[in-house]
């Protein structure tokens, strides 16, 4: 089964945790996400799911010059976002829960 | 200085600069408005120099296939994206049209004739031909580009780059035979009409981006930022070699040489002077004016007031162009200077 169908998923959500750990910028967020297991991401991946996650309003952005001179873009969680994270959470584990009693016969902690 | 990727793009190496040049192509050959480029590239050139910075491997970043990097890197931008963009390239239009507009005008014959019947049977259709051939022109090569670059490894980004630019210079090319051909010439109209319709768009154009322009001010590259960084000078080599060609002149001379110090300071003293010069930017443009006002032969006041006062327009933004070279240049010497004086100072 085609891997990134799976992940298109539970990106935005793993995305928008990652956020609301604190304010960040794309390569951090690339490195946890990699640091964390999603070794086939890269940033043309994430962009998108950034994007999404700004229309919607769940994330605001400030702008601000990197270290390395181009503008860099902090990401930050909004009240509506940590809303919407609560919500993925409590759906994840729900489904998860199920899934995982289908797949492997019992439910880990 | 503006903060826009295209002053830091200098910085990448190898791969990383390989990668990033072709996904700008890419970008560039895309239907995306200047800002969301600018955008979207400079996150791409902020982390590819994190990575290069932390030695992360560019396929970390971009993924096995480039191809497929842009694809998903252009992709999720929107209606309004798209509708921004051929806003965009109707500017590029409206202005070469008004360009063309504007010689018609210069080159019609002004004797003797009612003011608004000067060139009143310029050649509208020709005028409609061209426009549409520009922007096929732009499509096809740009749709070409981006089907070429990735059907081989290593792509030559100067000969995709050359081929923009005789994009560029073709669509002028065949603005001008079109304009020119009788064949083509169904219907006229008055060149202050296309003036007007061309006048308008650009005044509506800078309207409606009034306020997206105000917030990336400080991000959006015009014309003088990429002649800037076209013509950035390497103030390292440059001053280096000038001040050893100044210290052997001076030694055949049998006059001592200078100090790094006293260097720097003639060198202030220049940018100094430079500075002062401005008011030629001013004086220049009303006495080319001046001198026509006599040696020319009008047949009203109004005509003349009229033909002078396009003449100063066009001489102004001339001036304008090379005034702001100037300035940026001299503001960077300047820049330099400081820097080379804390060095010496912390020596």
């Amino acid at each position: 089964m085609d891997e990134s169908q799976l992940l298109r998923g539970i990106l935005e959500g793993c995305v928008l945790s990652i956020i609301s750990q604190g304010e960040t910028y794309g390569y951090q967020i690339l490195a946890k996400l990699e640091e964390n297991g999603f070794e086939t991401l890269f940033e043309g991946t994430l962009y998108p799911v950034i994007t999404r996650l700004e229309n919607k309003g769940l994330v605001s952005c400030r702008k601000e010059k990197s270290p390395y001179g181009p503008m860099r873009k902090y990401y930050s969680i909004t009240e509506s976002g940590e809303k919407m994270l609560d919500d993925f959470k409590k759906s994840y584990y729900k489904i998860s829960c199920a899934a995982e009693k289908i797949l492997f016969g019992e439910v880990s902690e | 200085m503006k903060d826009s990727y295209v002053f830091y793009k200098d910085k990448l190496q190898g791969e990383y600069k390989d990668v990033f040049d072709q996904v700008e192509m890419y970008v560039n050959c895309e239907n995306i408005d200047e800002l969301t480029r600018e955008d979207r590239l400079g996150s791409l050139l902020d982390m590819l120099l994190s990575a290069q910075e932390s030695g992360r491997p560019v396929k970390k970043v971009v993924g096995n296939s480039i191809e497929d990097f842009c694809k998903m890197f252009c992709s999720d931008l929107g209606t309004q994206n798209k509708i921004r963009r051929v806003l965009d390239t109707l500017k590029v239009i409206a202005i070469i049209e008004l360009i063309f507009a504007f010689f018609d005008l210069l080159s019609a014959d002004w004797s003797g004739t009612d003011f608004w019947s000067i060139a009143s049977n310029v050649n509208a259709s020709g005028y409609l031909f061209s426009f549409a051939v520009c922007i096929l022109i732009g499509y096809i090569t740009h749709f070409a580009v981006r089907s070429f670059m990735f059907k081989r490894k290593k792509v030559n980004m100067n000969l995709l780059k050359s081929i923009e630019v005789c994009m560029i210079v073709v669509s002028f090319i065949a603005a001008f035979v079109i304009l020119s051909s009788d064949k083509l010439n169904f219907f006229t109209c008055p060149v202050w009409a296309v003036i007007l319709v061309c006048a308008v768009y650009l005044v509506f154009y800078f309207i409606f981006n009034r306020k997206r322009n105000r917030e990336n001010k400080q991000q959006k590259v015009n014309f003088y930022d990429v002649v800037s960084e076209q013509t950035h000078v390497n103030f390292d080599t440059i001053m280096e070699k000038r001040y050893n060609a100044f210290n052997k002149r001076n030694i055949k001379k049998g006059l001592g040489e200078l100090s790094m110090r006293e260097f720097l300071d003639n060198e202030e003293k220049d940018c100094d002077r430079s500075d002062k010069m401005d008011w030629l930017f001013y004086v220049t443009p009303v006495a080319i004016t001046g001198l026509s006002l006599f040696c020319a032969d009008f047949d009203s006041v109004f005509d003349m007031l009229f033909y002078n006062a396009i003449m100063l327009v066009v001489q102004y933004a001339i001036m304008h162009f090379f005034f702001k070279i100037t300035k940026n240049t001299n503001a960077e010497k300047r820049e330099w200077i400081a820097e080379k004086r804390n060095e010496l100072d912390n020596e």
